[in-house]
């Protein structure tokens, strides 16, 4: 990991708080996080937990509220990119990290052709236009739309849903990023093209040697496609680690009940399906000791009093939990 | 189980084209038929699950039941009453009795009403005096586990789940018998999805409520459906006892949809995908089988022939040429290839 070659990118001690007109949010408290070359690494967890932000913060794309933590440090390629000028950043967004979100029919600009909008992020290339269109044409067969040459001409809305995400993969991968990282892909897709589209992902991962941070709440997406998976619950990680490791012998409270929920891990047909009691703790006024304590059905004195740091439990898995500290 | 609701032969057209463009795109017939030869019964205390892709007709089927799209072909009943040809006040009594939950928790509750003039609406749509008041308000909120600090709460005050308990309470305002369900669980994360889910069924205890639950959620519709029936393009596929047809799918379609949802483990991962292709326009269907474009078991008779929805097990129907054997039956082989 001390090898610069070894890590795409590397978040050290990351907090964000959001400063709003009830109080200071803290949406992100010290997070660490390291994607290594050629991997996929998996963020799970639930609405709120602080996914969005932590993307946002890769990028640089935080709202003016937000206000991020002297110690933090984003490190891409060797990189920091919280230092960077406007002018690195540009460089950097969309070219060596790129990124595929949740809708594909709002990310990409209904009134001008699909041909267009790929062209224009070669803008920097020293390529003749019909080269450029050539290279749009052949990243648009690579992620399986059909003629692809002609259809350059097309508009999003003459395209299908799972055609459009397809659309948005190939513009994401068009400047060979480092890093590609992928907000929800498939939520607005049906089951069939949600597994066509993570295939594909995949697949191009492997064939442009790029490295895929992947958020996603769905349990079975992220088993299916992660080498590494990351749990975040209320703007914390509170378990990372190798995925079978994880999801075999997962050690917080709060993943463990997250796999239980999934209604795809239960073998027999029940009725009664179980859920996490309680709610996620307000941001602003956050709970003493550690933040899954409220609702966590094993805590005990500890807990309650300070923050457990992270521990490991292997040499591939960290858990921030006191019963791994104490067992 | 006395019956509750019975659909026969159910088709649902929609005009594609105004009399001036169908002239100009010569077109024979600017119709599209999103539902076509629909036939089930739901009984008293049931949960009927409708499972398939975006444009299969699940949610245009769930809406003709209760008279939002009006139906071309075929018989509605409910309670013994045919809903076909029924005047508008007659049947407003009927939908007194057929509740709706429609999709997104949020965005289908008003957002400039409050969440007491939300769950009181249907006392005032059907002129049912005296129940207006905040004591009815209360005890619908009390039903599905909202606090009563909520009665004055707008749609974005309130979380997704929040929510959607609001869009249980609305549909139980006028005591129905029948709740049709449009993905009840849709946006809602997995500890919350549970919640949901066991309040429904707690209510179908209580209450004796019956279910048409529309989902493409198939680890979801396995936990709380009875029975179930596969849409693509309009039709049933097959249809059965949920549990029968998750251990042993007769349609390859069923099978495709099945083997499409991760499972939560890494190593079970899956190598190849059974489904290529996307759903066909319902403006141009396949001759034959409508589905043999996309199905990896497809021969000749595919291709040319039309299978009919017929029995191909106790309680089992599929419309496919060559079903899979009930593997009560036969092995599990397979068939097809």
């Amino acid at each position: 990991m001390n090898n610069r070659h070894d890590t795409v990118l590397e978040v050290r001690d990351l907090s964000v708080d959001f400063l709003t007109g009830r109080g200071t949010v803290r949406a992100l408290r010290h997070v660490d996080l390291t994607v290594p070359d050629n991997r996929i690494v998996g963020i799970v967890g639930e609405s709120g937990c602080g996914k969005s932000t932590l993307i946002n913060s890769v990028l640089r794309l935080l709202a003016d509220n937000a206000v991020v933590a002297k110690s933090s440090s984003v490190v891409f390629k060797g990189r920091d990119v919280l230092a960077m000028s406007p002018a690195d950043l540009r460089g950097i967004r969309g070219q060596e990290i790129s990124m595929v979100f949740q809708d594909p029919m709002t990310a990409l600009n209904p009134v001008i052709s699909i041909g267009t909008q790929m062209t224009d992020i070669l803008y920097r290339l020293d390529m003749s236009m019909a080269d450029k269109r050539r290279l749009a044409a052949d990243m648009l067969g690579q992620v399986g739309i059909p003629d692809p040459a002609r259809r350059l001409a097309d508009y999003p809305h003459q395209f299908s849903g799972g055609m459009r995400q397809r659309i948005c993969i190939a513009m994401a991968l068009m400047m060979n990023p480092g890093l590609l990282i992928a907000d929800e892909p498939t939520t607005a897709l049906d089951v069939t093209l949600e597994a066509q589209i993570i295939h594909l992902m995949k697949d191009l991962c492997a064939r442009f040697g790029c490295s895929m941070l992947f958020v996603s709440h769905n349990l079975g997406l992220i088993a299916e496609l992660c080498d590494e998976v990351v749990v975040m619950y209320a703007g914390e990680v509170v378990e990372q680690g190798e995925v079978h490791d994880l999801f075999h012998r997962a050690q917080h409270p709060y993943t463990r009940m997250l796999l239980d929920c999934d209604p795809a891990r239960i073998e027999e047909k029940r009725r009664d399906l179980p859920t996490i009691s309680g709610s996620v703790p307000d941001l602003i006024d956050l709970p003493r000791g550690c933040i899954f304590a409220p609702r966590c059905p094993e805590r005990y004195a500890p807990c309650s009093d300070s923050a457990p740091a992270t521990y490991d439990v292997n040499a591939v898995h960290q858990v921030r939990c006191f019963k791994v500290r104490d067992a | 189980m006395p019956e509750l609701l019975n659909v026969e032969g159910l088709r649902v057209r929609f005009r594609t084209a105004g009399v001036v463009k169908s002239l100009i795109q010569r077109l024979t017939d600017p119709h599209i038929d999103a539902v076509m030869q629909v036939s089930f019964t739901l009984n008293e205390g049931e949960t009927f699950g409708l499972v398939g892709e975006s444009g299969s007709g699940k949610t245009t089927l769930g809406r003709a039941v209760i008279g939002l799209v009006e139906m071309a072909e075929g018989s509605i009943t409910f309670n013994g009453t045919e809903l076909r040809g029924l005047d508008d006040a007659r049947l407003r009594v009927i939908r007194r009795h057929v509740a709706m939950m429609f999709q997104d928790p949020v965005a289908s509750l008003s957002p400039r009403k409050t969440v007491r003039n939300i769950i009181t609406e249907p006392f005032h749509i059907h002129r049912i005096p005296g129940r207006q008041s905040g004591r009815d308000a209360r005890k619908l909120l009390n039903l599905v586990g909202l606090h009563e600090g909520f009665l004055g709460a707008y749609p974005h005050q309130l979380s997704g789940g929040q929510a959607r308990r609001v869009g249980v309470a609305r549909a139980l305002a006028l005591e129905p018998r029948l709740i049709i369900a449009d993905e009840p669980t849709a946006g809602l994360d997995v500890s919350v999805q549970g919640e949901i889910l066991n309040l429904m069924n707690r209510l179908q205890r209580e209450l004796g409520l019956s279910y048409l639950i529309i989902t493409h959620n198939l680890p979801v519709v396995r936990h709380v459906s009875d029975r179930l029936a596969i849409m693509y393009l309009g039709r049933f596929v097959e249809t059965g006892d949920t549990d029968g047809i998750f251990a042993s799918p007769a349609h390859p379609y069923t099978l495709g949809l099945l083997a499409a949802v991760p499972e939560p483990d890494p190593d079970k991962r899956r190598d190849k995908l059974e489904l290529e292709g996307e759903i066909p326009s319902l403006m141009n269907r396949p001759r034959g089988c409508e589905f043999h474009t996309r199905c990896p078991f497809a021969r000749e008779k595919c291709r040319s022939e039309a299978p009919v929805l017929r029995t191909v097990a106790p309680g089992r129907m599929a419309s496919c040429h060559f079903p899979f054997p009930n593997p009560a039956e036969a092995g599990t082989s397979g068939s097809g290839g």
